[in-house]
């Protein structure tokens, strides 16, 4: 989407003027076109990706609608939370691929950080002019598009369909379109999921030039001892290979300052999290789309926090009015795995429920990196708390606090026929939870993109939550 | 052979100025799909569904970079009030303007659900939407106001006023834009891209010096509407544009779509601030031997592939009904090869 | 005429199972262990029976779904089901377990919890390129495991007793060499039926007794006639094929010569020594890590060997049979036909039986284009 003329906003006094938003509710694709032509003018000029730029096609605050142009059908069946915030942060993030190329254009480093669970990340960004993007979100696209396209590109590369959503990564890779072609590729692997160890090592072709990472496992199983060491050595060559990549010999400060940029994002998710599950003051889809950027902060760590707080205004705003978006009397539920189709969110709440917990398998990039030690060390601790490196138990007993915390009714695990770990996990954390929390447990398999979601996917959220509504 | 990108990703390409697989290849087919779809015109223009059809079975026929919808320039006018005859098997023909004479306007505005034939646009990108927006653009031509008020009001009427009654014909088209505003905004609702079409602003009618106070204006204030989406516009102006190429881009358009002006005219005056789309002769295509429609054609894309901002392979206009689908392949065939870009992706990844 | 019929592997095999089901009743221990990268020599240092749990079959693979769901895959399935119904499994008393895929990763959790048997949990990088940390990381954890399997057994281990069974192991590999490079002669007299076997039924006998059993087979290869005919020459490859698969084998042999394999339970479990300079662990330690499997990143060792093979061997064709869901292996199906420009059968199957005869056809298929 191209450039458009500029009009500077200097010395504006409120954030959204002109703007007020409406009382708070999820809007259809069609309403938020109805509130789009009610935004002022001055506010679509307003924000910029990569601040302090204000190139003119730097401008991302614009509805569904110009997504859904530009192929994203799925978008037209989703709910939307109506404020601005919100508005913005879609927008924001709808536009990451463009994003990434003109990043490119401008000038700096884009790198793509594979499978690291949200680490890597806080030490490419450290570094000056250097953009880390995350290939492994791509997943979510052809359920955007309701298409099969990435996945038929990575099938004639050798992956099939019985496997993990995520090989649409490697589909993007092929394409050369989806992302520029990154300058350096950091692919992590080790004890995480085949599948995408498996797209990794396909990228590689793709790649001339790509480093690996080993990310260990954490013992949550008590016989192996500490293998943070290790991930540190790890780390240290990612700053050796970054330093030769760009020249710029990486200070112990520039990384302090990586690390507390993270936390700034990971601080405010935390805080829209406890508004989202306790209060009802964001939705789950948005909150789904908050919680994924702390992994990589959609290819913009100076714009997203902007953004965030935008929203963490708009929700401490409705907590303080007692005005949530979503009915806090709603059946209450922990959901397990990210659903790679976002409908499946919408359809749950529009069925009366709400999400006060979430084990996403990036609980790891929800904690706060501790300040006070080595960069590298704090971030090699920070990772080794990640949900996919363990154990089931452990993976279970983050949804079993959450849904104590959140006093939950329910448990939703999502998961993909054919994963390597929701295969392996999906029954025990299931028993896990039955056994702790005595809650009733729903398992489906998240089915191929679609405009609509499997009848029988539908038709067994709805028996659950009536077993919910039962319960009550 | 199967192409590694859609159309979809090759569009994307091209509008964030980044290079592309090879030059996107449009070749006009409007009408002309519904020889393809072997139904009669009348059905194309009328039935929402028949005219999505149509145009998907000439997208996937023809292998073209995306699905357009249009019959005439008249549609805005004729949901205003104009009045249009449906031959059986030809485009709608103007029968009587709204007005007669340049004179006092009402305060109507085409409501895209009930006037006219804006549903049936509306209903075939809906369609078109669903059945392959995931790999397709999805375009809309949408007449622009200076050639809708044309439609609107006798036309020779029109042209004098715009030497006798300025103010009316500014009112005119404020009248005209509002309409197509909200047409747009529907079009967009429905997920088709609008596409300005603003022939009767083109220098074969009218001046660079009218074309600059009346239709320019008006082009920009219907893109500055689409621009608050962030769409990227297309503005197709058919005919000679040799006076006005050269502010064409003061509309705003991201992509500009000419007809009679020289490729190297129109780079070296708009290439550096829009990508180009053009200009086969469509006579050409209709009467040649496919042969030479594509050796023609190779040489027009080679002469176009320089563009600084991007270039599309199309024709001047529409492609006309009878043109025999052997030449369209032609064209398409010969467009993908010459536009090919061959170190693409090795390139891209050095 | 088979050079050794499958009976009699399979009835050593039982004689070996009842000899370790007494052994144990006198207090031995038995450890069971699933993939090559576990360190054997270090678990009979230990005192402890090393025994390789590389069973399938239909009716574990069906009794372990119960427990796992119907997408892991067959491997991890019927280790399930085993431990349920299968008396060599039965037998374990802890389980030593190395992640090399997620799945394998993973099933020690349910091992646990569902049988109640101690798992060892070693961690080999993924990783492949042997860094300095991430080798001192593997060896760190044999120091662990050694530990582990010391309060097992009840005796330590002490560095002759490593040396030694270092040695023998290392004898071991040695003679499944010899046997398996009788192949590379032009009609081979032993089939790759009976490499899997004598393979298997080897290793499960430990060293010792083993190098006789495989002395033996080498004499026997020695005094039959070379064979006139010539078959096309294969080559086998991927996921892990268990002692329940030879029927696989043995439908391709009909037609055609297996004179080699990058099976885990097939070449690659002896292909080369653990290294002589050192201390025990240290080189246990660059000998484990440096044994090459699809699922290490990269895996560009295990395409080198591959080609080795395939060049070496004089490979016509490549049969690769993966275990549905087996990411490591399936996804490389198409890089590995680019690589070695051979033409490929893939078969994707679990371990049901009645796909049987619509694998012969595409086995048949295959040989006729060779």
């Amino acid at each position: 989407m191209s450039e458009r003329s500029l009009t500077s906003q200097a010395g504006r006094t409120s954030p959204t003027p002109g703007w007020a938003d409406p009382k708070p509710a999820r809007v259809t694709f069609d309403e938020w076109q109805d509130l789009f032509e009610r935004v002022p003018e001055e506010l679509v000029e307003e924000y910029h990706y990569f601040p302090p730029n204000r190139e003119a096609f730097s401008k991302y605050l614009f509805p569904p609608q110009t997504f859904a142009i530009y192929g994203m059908r799925h978008l037209r069946r989703l709910k939307y939370d109506n404020s601005l915030a919100a508005l913005r942060m879609w927008g924001f993030v709808q536009n990451e691929t463009e994003r990434l190329f003109r990043a490119r254009q401008l000038g700096r480093r884009v790198i793509a950080t594979m499978g690291d669970l949200g680490a890597v990340p806080v030490i490419v960004n450290s570094f000056p002019d250097c953009i880390a993007f995350y290939p492994d979100c791509i997943w979510w696209t052809p359920f955007a598009m309701e298409s099969r396209v990435l996945f038929d590109a990575a099938a004639e590369l050798g992956i099939g369909d019985a496997t993990c959503f995520s090989r649409a990564a490697l589909g993007a890779f092929a394409k050369h379109s989806y992302f520029p072609d990154p300058d350096l590729v950091i692919a992590s692997t080790g004890a995480s999921c085949d599948d995408y160890s498996g797209v990794e090592q396909l990228v590689e072709r793709f790649a001339p030039d790509m480093m690996w990472v080993e990310e260990p496992m954490r013992c949550d199983m008590g016989r192996m001892g500490p293998m943070g060491p290790m991930l540190v050595k790890e780390y240290e060559r990612v700053v050796e290979r970054m330093e030769k990549l760009t020249g710029h010999e990486i200070t112990d400060d520039e990384l302090r300052a990586g690390v507390r940029q993270a936390n700034r994002v990971r601080k405010l998710v935390k805080r829209l999290r406890e508004l989202a599950f306790r209060e009802g003051a964001m939705a789950s889809l948005e909150m789904m789309v908050v919680e994924f950027g702390n992994l990589h902060h959609y290819s913009d760590i100076t714009e997203w926090p902007h953004v965030l707080e935008h929203l963490l205004a708009t929700a401490e705003s409705r907590a303080a009015a007692d005005t949530p978006v979503v009915d806090k009397d709603a059946l209450r539920v922990v959901w397990v795995t990210p659903p790679a189709d976002p409908l499946l969110l919408t359809y749950v709440e529009d069925a009366g429920a709400r999400v006060v917990g979430t084990e996403y398998v990036i609980n790891q990039a929800l904690e706060i990196i501790d300040e006070d030690k080595p960069p590298l060390e704090a971030i090699a601790e920070s990772f080794m708390a990640a949900s996919l490196i363990g154990t089931s138990k452990a993976r279970a007993q983050s949804a079993i606090d959450q849904a104590r915390e959140y006093r939950a009714e329910g448990v939703i695990i999502s998961g993909i026929f054919g994963g390597s770990h929701c295969a392996m996990e999906g029954r025990l954390i299931s028993d896990y939870v039955k056994a702790a929390l005595d809650l009733p447990v729903l398992e489906f398999d998240v089915t191929s993109p679609s405009r609509e979601i499997a009848l029988q996917i539908g038709t067994r959220i709805d028996a659950f939550l009536e077993v919910l509504r039962s319960r009550r | 052979m199967k192409e590694l990108l859609t159309p979809r990703e090759r569009f994307g390409l091209l509008v964030i100025d980044e290079p592309q697989d090879r030059v996107p290849v449009f070749p006009l087919v409007t009408a002309h799909a519904a020889r393809v779809a072997r139904i009669p015109i009348r059905d194309y223009y009328t039935d929402g569904i028949a005219m999505a059809r149509s145009q998907l079975a000439a997208q996937e026929f023809y292998g073209t970079d995306f699905i357009s919808f249009f019959s005439e320039v008249g549609l805005v006018a004729e949901a205003l009030g104009s009045r249009f005859s449906y031959p059986d098997d030809d485009l709608p023909l103007l029968a009587e303007p709204k007005w007669s004479e340049l004179g006092e306007l009402d305060d109507a505005t085409a409501d895209p659900m009930k006037d006219g034939r804006l549903r049936v646009y509306l209903d075939a990108i809906s369609y078109a939407y669903e059945a392959r927006a995931d790999t397709v653009p999805i375009l809309a031509y949408v007449p622009a106001p200076f050639t809708t008020a044309q439609q609107l009001v006798d036309q020779e009427a029109f042209l004098l006023g715009l030497l006798t009654e300025p103010e009316r014909i500014h009112r005119l088209l404020e009248y005209a834009t509002c309409s197509i505003i909200r047409f747009c905004r529907a079009i967009i609702g429905a997920g088709g891209l609008p596409i300005l079409v603003d022939p009767l602003a083109s220098g074969s009618v009218i001046s660079a010096e009218h074309y600059r106070e009346f239709a320019l204006p008006c082009e920009a204030e219907v893109i500055r509407y689409l621009h608050r989406y962030d769409l990227d516009i297309v503005l197709h102006i058919c005919g000679d544009t040799n006076p006005i190429i050269h502010i064409m881009p003061e509309s705003g358009a991201d992509l500009l779509s000419l007809d009679h002006v020289g490729l190297e005219t129109a780079i070296a005056a708009a290439g550096d601030r829009c990508r180009i789309i053009g200009n086969f002769d469509t006579t050409a295509i209709m009467l040649s031997k496919p042969q030479e429609v594509a050796d023609s054609v190779a040489a027009m894309v080679l002469a176009g592939k320089p563009c600084p901002r991007g270039f599309v392979a199309a024709t001047g206009c529409e492609v006309p009904v009878e043109t025999p689908p052997e030449n369209v392949r032609a064209f398409v065939r010969a467009a993908k090869e010459a536009g090919a870009n061959a170190d693409w992706g090795a390139r891209r990844r050095a | 005429m088979e050079l050794i019929p499958r009976a009699t592997f399979r009835q050593i095999r039982q004689e070996r199972v009842e000899e370790i089901a007494s052994a144990r009743k006198q207090g031995a221990r038995v450890v069971g262990y699933f993939c090559i990268y576990s360190p054997v020599e270090l678990v009979q240092a230990a005192g402890a029976i090393p025994v390789r749990l590389m069973r399938g079959g239909q009716a574990a693979e069906e009794a372990g779904e119960k427990y796992l769901r119907a997408d892991a895959c067959s491997f991890c399935n019927s280790c399930m089901g085993n431990f349920e119904r299968d008396q060599l499994y039965q037998q374990v008393d802890a389980v030593l377990s190395v992640n090399t895929c997620d799945m394998m990763r993973r099933l020690p959790e349910s091992i646990e919890r569902h049988f109640g048997i101690p798992v060892y949990q070693l961690y080999m990088p993924r990783t492949s390129e042997p860094l300095p940390h991430r080798v001192a990381e593997f060896r760190r954890q044999l120091d662990g495991l050694a530990g582990e399997l010391a309060t097992l057994t009840g005796s330590a281990i002490g560095t002759e007793r490593l040396e030694s069974e270092i040695a023998a192991f290392n004898r071991l590999r040695e003679m499944l060499r010899q046997a398996s490079d009788t192949r590379r002669m032009n009609a081979p007299l032993l089939s790759g039926g009976t490499m899997l076997d004598l393979a298997t039924t080897t290793w499960l006998l430990g060293p010792v007794k083993a190098v006789s059993l495989i002395e033996e087979v080498l004499r026997i290869l020695a005094a039959r006639p070379r064979r006139e005919s010539r078959r096309p020459r294969l080559m086998l490859g991927g996921s892990i094929l268990t002692e329940d698969d030879r029927w696989l084998l043995d439908m391709v042999e009909e037609k055609a010569d297996i004179v080699t394999d990058i099976l885990c339970t097939g070449t690659r479990w002896f292909a080369e020594d653990a290294p002589s300079d050192g201390a025990p662990l240290d080189r246990l330690a660059r000998f484990y890590f440096s044994r090459p499997c699809m699922h290490r990143r990269p895996n560009s060792a295990m395409y080198e060997y591959a080609q080795k093979l395939a060049r070496e061997f004089r490979v016509e064709g490549f049969v690769y049979k993966t275990l549905l869901y087996c990411d490591p292996w399936s996804f490389e199906v198409r890089r590995l036909q680019e690589a070695l420009g051979l033409p490929v059968l893939h078969l994707d199957t679990d371990y049901s039986t009645e796909n049987r005869e619509q694998v012969r056809t595409r086995v048949e298929a295959f040989l006729e284009t060779l």
